[in-house]
This record gives C-alpha cells, sequence and structure tokens, in this order.
C-alpha cells in the first residue's frame, strides 16, 4: 500500500460524517452573540450620544444666527436688488402698511424730504438727509444702505415720537455688480456645506507598542507555552501609511469683512496592513508519558530499555524542561475610524467669484472603531484589539480654494494638514497627514 | 426543509438570529467531529465548536464565496482548535525514524478501523502527533504547509507523522492483544 492511498483511505473514513453536537450548545453561541450585539450597541450609542450634542450645538448655533441680527419690527429684503427691482417693489407693496405713497417717490428716483435714509452702522438714528448725500453714502461706502421709510411725515413724526415703523434694506449699487468682493458684504453670511476627501494616514503604532499590545492579550503565550517567560518579546513591524476617505458636513458663518468661524462633524475611516515577527522564547515541560506509553513503560524508541521509567538504574526524570526560541510571523490589520468635529477661524484673502481662504483650528477626534486584527485567524485570541485612544486632538490647518457656481452654490477644494496635539494611539504617537477635500457649499443667508 | 448556502449566508451577513440558528444546525455536528479530532476531551470540543461558530457569524460579512461555505466553516474550526491546541503543543524532530520493514503492515492496521475507532485513538495520541496526523492524514496539508502554519520544519511535520502512525497502529495491536488474549506471550 503506498502512502497516498493510505492517507486516501483515512480522509475518506470521516467524509461526511458527524458527531450530534451537544444538546444546549446553540444557547452558549447565542449568549454570546447577544453579549457582543449589547456591547456593540453600548459603544455605539457612546457615538450617537455625542453626534447627538454636537447637532444640538450646531442647531442652535444656527438658531441664534438667524434669530439675532433683525429686530420683529423690521423686514428686510437682501441680494442683489437695485431700487427698482421688482422683487424688492412687490416685496414693499405686500407690506401692511401704506407705504405706496412713498414707494413711488422712492422707486422713481423722487426721493424726498418725507423719507429718512440712514446707513446700516446707524440704523437706530434717525437722521433727514438729503438725496445727494445718500447717494454719497452709497457710493463711498459700498455697502449696504437702509432706506427708512416712515408711516408718517417727518413732521408728524416729530410731534409724535421717533419711533421706526419699518425700515427696508437694500444693496447699495455699488456693492450690486456681480463678482465684486463678496468680504465687504455687511451682512452676516451663513452656509451649510458638504464635503468629501482623501488623504495620508500614519498607523501611529510604533514597535513596542504593537508588541506590548499583542503580549497582553496573550498572543506570545498563545504560540508559545503556559511558560512563556520573556516579557520584552522583540517585535519588528511594518505597517505603512495608508490612504483614508472622509466625508464631513460643515457650517460656517462670515464674521466680518474677511473672518470666518467653521464647525460641523467630519468622518474619517483608514485601512492598512503590514507584517509582524514575534520572537518566542517557549519554555515547554515535557512528561514522560509524551516519551513513553501510558503504562509507565519505555518502549524503546529511545534507547530500547523496556523498564519502568521511574525505577532503578534506568529512573528518569518524570519531566523535561525545554526551551524553543523561534520567530513567528504573522500578517496583520489595521482598521480606524474616526468621528471629529473640527471648529476652524478662517480669513479671506481673495472673495470674489474665485475664493481663497486661510483656515486654521483644532479638530477633537472620537474613536468610532479601532481594531488590530490577525486576518488569517490562526493566531490572535482576542479577536481584535484596539491600540487607540478614545479622544485625541489635531491641529488643523490649511487653504480653501472656492468657486462661485451661482449665487448661493460655491465649490471647494481645500488641501489641509493636520497634525496630532495629542497621541492617537496609546504610545506617544502624534502623527501628521495631509488630506485633499472638496465639496459643494451653499449660502443660506 | 434545508435552506440553501446562499441564503443562509445572507441572512447571517444582515444579523438575522433564525439563518444564524439554521447555519449552525446545518453544520455544527459536521464541525463538531472536526473539534473532537483536534481535541482530547468532549468538554475541549464543545469549547472549540462554540468559539469558532463566533468566528463564523462575525466574519461571514467578508466571506466572499471563493470556496464552498463548510470548507470555510471547517478552516475556521480546525485554526480555532489549532489555537486551543498551541499552549499544549510542542513539536520536535523525531530521531531516528526511519521507515520500518513493515510499515505497509501498520497502515493496513489502521486504515481497517471505523472512523469511530479511529477517532477514539486519534483523541489518545500526544497532542503534536494527533494536530499532524489531522492536518495531514485528513485535512490534506502537505508537510511544507504543516511547517509554515505551525512554525516547525518540515522534517519535524515528517517525523511527527510518522510517530503518530507507528503509535496509532500500536494502540490497535494492543487493543486487539487485550481483546483476543496474550497467549502467544
Amino acid at each position: 500500500m503506498d502512502q497516498e492511498t493510505f492517507e486516501h483511505k483515512i480522509r475518506k473514513k470521516f467524509e461526511g460524517q458527524s458527531r450530534k453536537a451537544p444538546a444546549g450548545s446553540w444557547d452558549e453561541v447565542e449568549h454570546a452573540l447577544n453579549s457582543e450585539l449589547i456591547s456593540t450597541y453600548e459603544s455605539q450609542n457612546h457615538f450617537y450620544k455625542w453626534v447627538s450634542f454636537a447637532a444640538v450645538l450646531i442647531a442652535v448655533l444656527l438658531l441664534g444666527v438667524l434669530l439675532a441680527p433683525i429686530s420683529d419690527e423690521v423686514s428686510s429684503v437682501s441680494g442683489n436688488q437695485s431700487p427698482d427691482d421688482n422683487a424688492y417693489y412687490n416685496a414693499l407693496l405686500s407690506s401692511d402698511y401704506n407705504i405706496p405713497n412713498y414707494s413711488n417717490q422712492l422707486f422713481t428716483g423722487g426721493i424726498s424730504e418725507d423719507l429718512t435714509f440712514e446707513t446700516f452702522s446707524g440704523k437706530s438714528i434717525l437722521a433727514e438727509e438729503t438725496e445727494s448725500e445718500i447717494a454719497n453714502k452709497s457710493n463711498t461706502h459700498a455697502k449696504e444702505v437702509i432706506f427708512l421709510a416712515y408711516l408718517k411725515s417727518p413732521t408728524e413724526l416729530a410731534k409724535t415720537s421717533n419711533e421706526i415703523h419699518r425700515y427696508h434694506t437694500l444693496q447699495s449699487t455699488a456693492s450690486n455688480s456681480k463678482g465684486k468682493d463678496r468680504a465687504r458684504s455687511a451682512k452676516p453670511r451663513l452656509w451649510a456645506g458638504v464635503e468629501a476627501g482623501a488623504g495620508t494616514f500614519e498607523s501611529g503604532i510604533g514597535e513596542a507598542n504593537l508588541s506590548n499590545a499583542l503580549n497582553q492579550n496573550g498572543l506570545a503565550s498563545a504560540v508559545g507555552s503556559v511558560g512563556f517567560v520573556n516579557p520584552t518579546t522583540d517585535l519588528s513591524q511594518d505597517m505603512g501609511q495608508a490612504v483614508s476617505t472622509n466625508v464631513a458636513v460643515d457650517f460656517g458663518l462670515q464674521l466680518g469683512d474677511r473672518w470666518t468661524l467653521e464647525s460641523g462633524l467630519a468622518y474619517t475611516s483608514f485601512e492598512n496592513s503590514g507584517t509582524a515577527a514575534i520572537s518566542v522564547l517557549d519554555v515547554f515541560t515535557i512528561n514522560n508519558s509524551d516519551f513513553f506509553g501510558s503504562n509507565g513503560l519505555d518502549p524503546g524508541i529511545i534507547d530500547g530499555s523496556s523498564n519502568p521509567i521511574n525505577q532503578g538504574a534506568n529512573a528518569r526524570e518524570t519531566s523535561i524542561e525545554i526551551e524553543n526560541n523561534y520567530d513567528y510571523n504573522l500578517d496583520i490589520n489595521n482598521t480606524v475610524r474616526f468621528a471629529s468635529v473640527p471648529v476652524r477661524a478662517g480669513y479671506f484673502l481673495v472673495n470674489n467669484k474665485l475664493s481663497l481662504r486661510l483656515n486654521a483650528g483644532v479638530s477633537a477626534n472620537y474613536l468610532v472603531e479601532g481594531q488590530l486584527s490577525d486576518p488569517s485567524a490562526e493566531i490572535v485570541n482576542g479577536d481584535a484589539l484596539n491600540l487607540y485612544n478614545e479622544w485625541s486632538f489635531d491641529g488643523v490647518g490649511g487653504l480653501e480654494f472656492g468657486y462661485s457656481l451661482f449665487d448661493q452654490f460655491d465649490v471647494t477644494i481645500e488641501p489641509n494638514y493636520q497634525h496630532s496635539i495629542t497621541p492617537i494611539s496609546r504610545l506617544a504617537n502624534t502623527p501628521s497627514r495631509f488630506v485633499l477635500q472638496t465639496g459643494l457649499r451653499y449660502t443660506i443667508k | 426543509m434545508s435552506i440553501s448556502d446562499d441564503k443562509l449566508i445572507t441572512g447571517c451577513q444582515k444579523g438575522t438570529r433564525e439563518y444564524q440558528q439554521a447555519l449552525y444546525d446545518k453544520y455544527c455536528d459536521g464541525m463538531y467531529l472536526v473539534a473532537l479530532r483536534y481535541s482530547k476531551m468532549q468538554q475541549e470540543a464543545e469549547d472549540v465548536l462554540q468559539e469558532a461558530f463566533i468566528k463564523v457569524f462575525k466574519n461571514i460579512k467578508d466571506f466572499r464565496k471563493d470556496s464552498s461555505l463548510a470548507y470555510w466553516i471547517k478552516r475556521i474550526v480546525v485554526n480555532t482548535a489549532l489555537n486551543h491546541q498551541r499552549s499544549k503543543l510542542y513539536l520536535y524532530p523525531m530521531v531516528d525514524v526511519t521507515e520500518l520493514d513493515d510499515w505497509n503492515e501498520r497502515e493496513s492496521i489502521i486504515s481497517d478501523l471505523s472512523y469511530e475507532e479511529l477517532l477514539e485513538l486519534i483523541q489518545e495520541l500526544p497532542t503534536g502527533c494527533q494536530v499532524i496526523f489531522n492536518l495531514f492524514a485528513i485535512e490534506g496539508y502537505k508537510h511544507h504547509e504543516i511547517a509554515v502554519k505551525l512554525q516547525i520544519s518540515e522534517g519535524t511535520s515528517k517525523s511527527q507523522y510518522s510517530r503518530a502512525k507507528t503509535l496509532l497502529a500500536e494502540k490497535v495491536m494492543q487493543r486487539d492483544q487485550s481483546h483476543y488474549g496474550s497467549g502467544n506471550i
């Protein structure tokens, strides 16, 4: 009988055979799966809690911005209308007040002494100005001019009170031209955007850190015996850079002529793989029963004797301790996912149809998932190890190039540089990365 | 009615408990026998079986169907069993393992056994021999593949396998002697 036939016969004996699994074994598996689910839910719950917090914070900021600038008695028409714009005229006509008497004069250029005009910066100040004065202000400031339209004539108003009943805002003719410097807009601009990008990512795992982590989870002792005695296992590691991908939503506010403040929520995902080699010093105890028959008789494999092993001249140690030193190579996969809340201040260097903004800020990163795993599932006792800190903070800096597609839509490209302020992994490692993002932005007001 | 593997895979990938249980019911008996081959005791095999199926359900989303589901699950069971055995596994090259004159006779003795008898004897082998006999004779790994898998030399794998066959044949002969008496001594 040749050897191939022997193995074939043995294999065939076990083909299609089974042994009834113990009753209740599914219950054990189900219990373990349920425990796993609970732990997943807890982790997700933690994540969603922070997302909710960020969402509420952003909503409160938005609401504050929307409500803050204008009082109840004021209605405004913003945009690039000129005084003879139909939309503006219709807005006035739809008013509860008897504006048309004045609007005729207003829109036909007949600005009379019945109307009082004021610049944006002095909207609480009542002043009568001549047509030429208004014209001068409009041209020189190149800002919005507020037209104050009294329901009563200034003469009547003087007899009663200085109450302003209504006023409407218009952009001055000087700022109406498309493609002009949008930074000069006096009204606070608010925008929302979506972005996607890719960048580099260093794993941030040092060799010692990986070694310790693997040992903590029993890898080395799993490879060797229970008597694993070398806590300073050497480990070589090769885990290079990989590409990270991210998506983000952000909200921004223009604070002044050129300054901006921006925040939002970003999700970054990164995966890479590498190899690690563990040098294992294994101390193993061999019992004589491994060499000799369970009846205590030497079957003659080693020296041909057949005497009881612990008696007389042939007495032997009942066990032998042997050291075995070898390298164990394994592949490792690294998966990291972060949710981040960035806060950035920006300064418009150029703010025309094409814009260029300089940004700088910080980003708080929450670890959603961090797994170091052995894809062959042959070695690592725990299914996955996490070497990353739950929270970390990055410094963020970069440029944003924008192009205005329509009145309220901009497309942006942002090369950014991020550097860890606090370690992302348990080793004090502060990697940096370069990220290129592109996105679409909608200006709300 | 048996659910197809495709449906089981899809259901388990969605995490549906009914499909997980159906998959377990379909394969647990076959895989329990695999776990028993690598174990010394029933409790140890049960632990391997449960741990292996938990890994199956956790990783089935990555199953790419480049092999059969049964083969994929079996690989996980074997790897899980090996992980369990590693703490007891010490493989050393045997000295003086030469082809014996009565090699064919010994192999014949082993291959005449039923699978139940063979299982019982495999479980009695020293851990190293047990693992290598399973991997080579039943799983179909080559010695150089076993060497890589267990981080040993190819020679060690071969010598341990020879020792396993020798021990199995001796156990059969001892058992037969005890059954039929030892009148020839």
